[in-house]
């Protein structure tokens, strides 16, 4: 997946690409509004990640500028500017998803991935990982072709986790992207824990190998 | 008192100072007047006396009762000259002893020397003393009538740039966006207040607008170095060689910053409401939002296991941003499921006239209406920020909404009347 990383701040920048070179991408980055649109006039990218406040330019005309020369790119807003006008202004100009900063780079990563499953890999929405088959169009779960009963949030928690594979995802992360921003109170991330291991109960049922593996003090890792 | 009210009367005491005093030089000055009058009739009498002696008119002739004639026969006595005296002469006319003044002379006439005592009768003090008062009384009255009547008319004229100046005053506002209008006079005074008023609310209307500006500005410039750590930190997790204790040190410091984080977004959002920056009132379906909203939090009130039960009457309407409208029912039902107990419960009633949200929770040691202020909490242990209620507050504030705590026995209930 080739992904261009819009963002004025190179801190910012470098932490999204350590972390998205670890998985299928090839990242490329771009730190002005005039970066971006040389780039975005010379190459093609799968997903471009929009920061919205640029120092020389509003990314809202990146959006625009995308959506005329590349409509197949799939566009993923990120802004710390939280205000619902913003929002709904991206989402208009045909923004697939907004992120508000700051956000996890592992929610990030999930979101890239939603958005190229349903921009480029239409029909085919199929999410493989070993034998576990998820159709992510009407959120079918299969293990070795044995279809699987989740309930909503299992379903949520398993495409994370493989999305996600291979890295460590803490129970606040899991949390917050199971719940949204409105978990923040609750003092213990033990119905995290509940989730996963009704998930891992169920998975173990249908004779599927435990790819969860418990980062003691940390969260949970999906892996082989 | 009102200021006109309060001149006037000291104007009457001036006045009446002033009058008290002329009257008695008034006085002073007629009697002299009549005196010296009197003084000069006699003199007169005298050498008229003197003429009709030294032409040979005999004394018998000359003689009153206002003039008697005495010759003098003893030379040797005899010294030219006149003395004024004041005398009381009781008249049979008026039955009365009155003021006179008597002149005593001796003159010469024709080798005789005569006394010669004249009396004329003046007027009388006590008379003098009646016209003055008579006078000055109706001076003074018709001065305080004058007085008064100018005063409330001038006052009228005169205040009304103070009184335009309160208005402007009154309708001025720290958080409006325009500036202090005063109306333009060409009093000195009132100038001076003018732009002394007009440097004080500038001054005060930058450095308010330069705090919110740093509020806004210090909690969103903030969320950029958030994110630049909490990713660094992520990476860090990502590191297969980490123990268990330094996992936990970075989980631990992730937590942290995800909670400064959402400290600035929450101050953030006070500023916007502050700011006026949700200002589009469209009338919202305030029954579909509390619904929504109860959705949303009803899995995680069934993690605490907490009983949340909802009594909504649909087609609820209020006219407000719809932002706003959902921040403050989600932190109103937030707030009730965090600071619930274990086992605890949650009613939410929506009507026409008011959204009431009742939970069962911990005793609570604050007065109720200090938990609206920013960073009060009852319970400084639990992770809240302590900006949900003043939120709730904020946005009540700006829509006109009546929003009341109130807690007794662990029951602890929100209740925000709609309009």
């Amino acid at each position: 997946m080739k992904v261009l990383i819009v963002e004025d701040e190179k801190e910012l920048l470098e932490n999204i690409r350590l972390y998205l070179s670890t998985g299928e991408y090839i990242c490329e980055t771009a730190s002005s509004f005039q970066e971006a649109q040389d780039k975005l006039v010379s190459f093609i990218y799968d997903v471009v990640v929009l920061d919205i406040m640029l120092p020389d330019g509003n990314g809202l005309n990146i959006l625009q500028l995308i959506k005329e020369k590349q409509s197949d790119t799939g566009i993923l807003v990120a802004s710390a500017k939280n205000s619902l006008n913003d929002k709904l202004l991206g989402l208009d100009l045909g923004a697939d998803d907004y992120l508000t900063k700051p956000y996890h780079l592992s929610e990030l990563n999930a979101r890239l991935k939603a958005i190229y499953r349903r921009r480029k890999l239409q029909g085919s929405a199929l999410v493989h990982f070993n034998e576990i088959k998820i159709n992510t169009d009407n959120h079918e779960v299969f293990i070795k072709e044995e279809p699987l009963t989740l309930t909503g949030k299992e379903y949520d928690l398993l495409l994370y986790f493989i999305t996600n594979k291979n890295r460590v995802l803490t129970k606040q992360v899991i949390a917050e992207h199971l719940w949204g921003d409105n978990v923040d109170f609750l003092d213990s991330f033990d119905f995290v824990y509940q989730h996963i291991k009704n998930l891992r109960k169920k998975m173990m049922a249908a004779d599927c190998t435990d790819y969860i593996q418990t980062m003691y003090g940390v969260g949970y890792k999906f892996t082989n | 008192m009102r200021l006109i009210i309060r001149t006037a009367l000291w104007y009457f005491l001036l006045a009446a100072f002033v009058f008290g005093i002329g009257s008695s030089i008034i006085y002073v000055l007629i009697k002299n007047a009549v005196q010296v009058e009197t003084d000069y009739e006699l003199r007169g009498d005298l050498n008229g006396i003197r003429n009709a002696l030294k032409n040979g008119v005999t004394p018998a002739q000359i003689q009153t009762p206002r003039i008697k004639i005495t010759l003098l026969d003893t030379i040797q006595y005899c010294k030219i000259d006149s003395t004024f005296s004041d005398t009381l002469i009781f008249l049979k006319r008026t039955n009365n002893l009155e003021s006179f003044r008597k002149l005593v002379a001796t003159i010469d006439a024709q080798k005789k020397f005569y006394r010669i005592e004249i009396v004329n009768i003046i007027f009388e003090q006590e008379d003098i003393s009646e016209v003055v008062y008579q006078i000055i009384t109706r001076l003074f009255i018709f001065m305080s009538v004058v007085l008064l009547l100018a005063s409330f008319l001038l006052s009228r004229q005169l205040l009304q740039p103070f009184k335009k100046l309160l208005d402007s005053i009154e309708q001025f506002s720290l958080k409006a966006d325009k500036p202090l209008n005063l109306p333009s006079t060409t009093i000195y005074e009132f100038k001076q207040l003018n732009a002394f008023l007009t440097r004080m609310t500038s001054k005060a209307r930058r450095d308010y607008q330069s705090l919110k500006e740093f509020t806004e500005n210090a909690s969103h410039e903030m969320q950029t170095p958030l994110a630049i750590a909490k990713g660094k930190l992520e990476l860090l997790q990502q590191n297969i060689n980490l123990d268990e204790n330094q996992s936990k040190l970075l989980d631990d410091s992730q937590k942290a910053l995800t909670k400064l984080s959402r400290l600035g977004q929450a101050l953030s959002l006070l500023a916007k409401i502050e700011n006026q920056e949700f200002t589009t009132q469209t009338n919202i379906d305030f029954s579909t939002i509390v619904t929504h909203t109860i959705s949303l939090f009803e899995e995680l009130a069934t993690l605490k296991n907490i009983k949340l039960e909802y009594y909504l009457q649909p087609n609820i309407y209020v006219k407000m941003d719809t932002t706003l409208a959902d921040v403050l029912v989600t932190n109103i039902i937030k707030n009730a499921i965090q600071h619930n107990i274990e086992n605890g419960w949650i009613r939410v009633y929506l009507d026409q006239h008011k959204l009431e949200v009742i939970n069962s929770g911990e005793e609570l040691h604050l007065s109720p209406e200090t938990l609206f202020l920013r960073f009060k909490k009852s319970n400084q242990s639990k992770g809240s920020l302590g900006l949900g209620l003043a939120i709730v507050k904020k946005i009540c504030e700006v829509n006109q909404l009546q929003v009341q705590y109130n807690y007794n026995d662990q029951t602890h209930s929100v209740q925000i009347l709609l309009r």
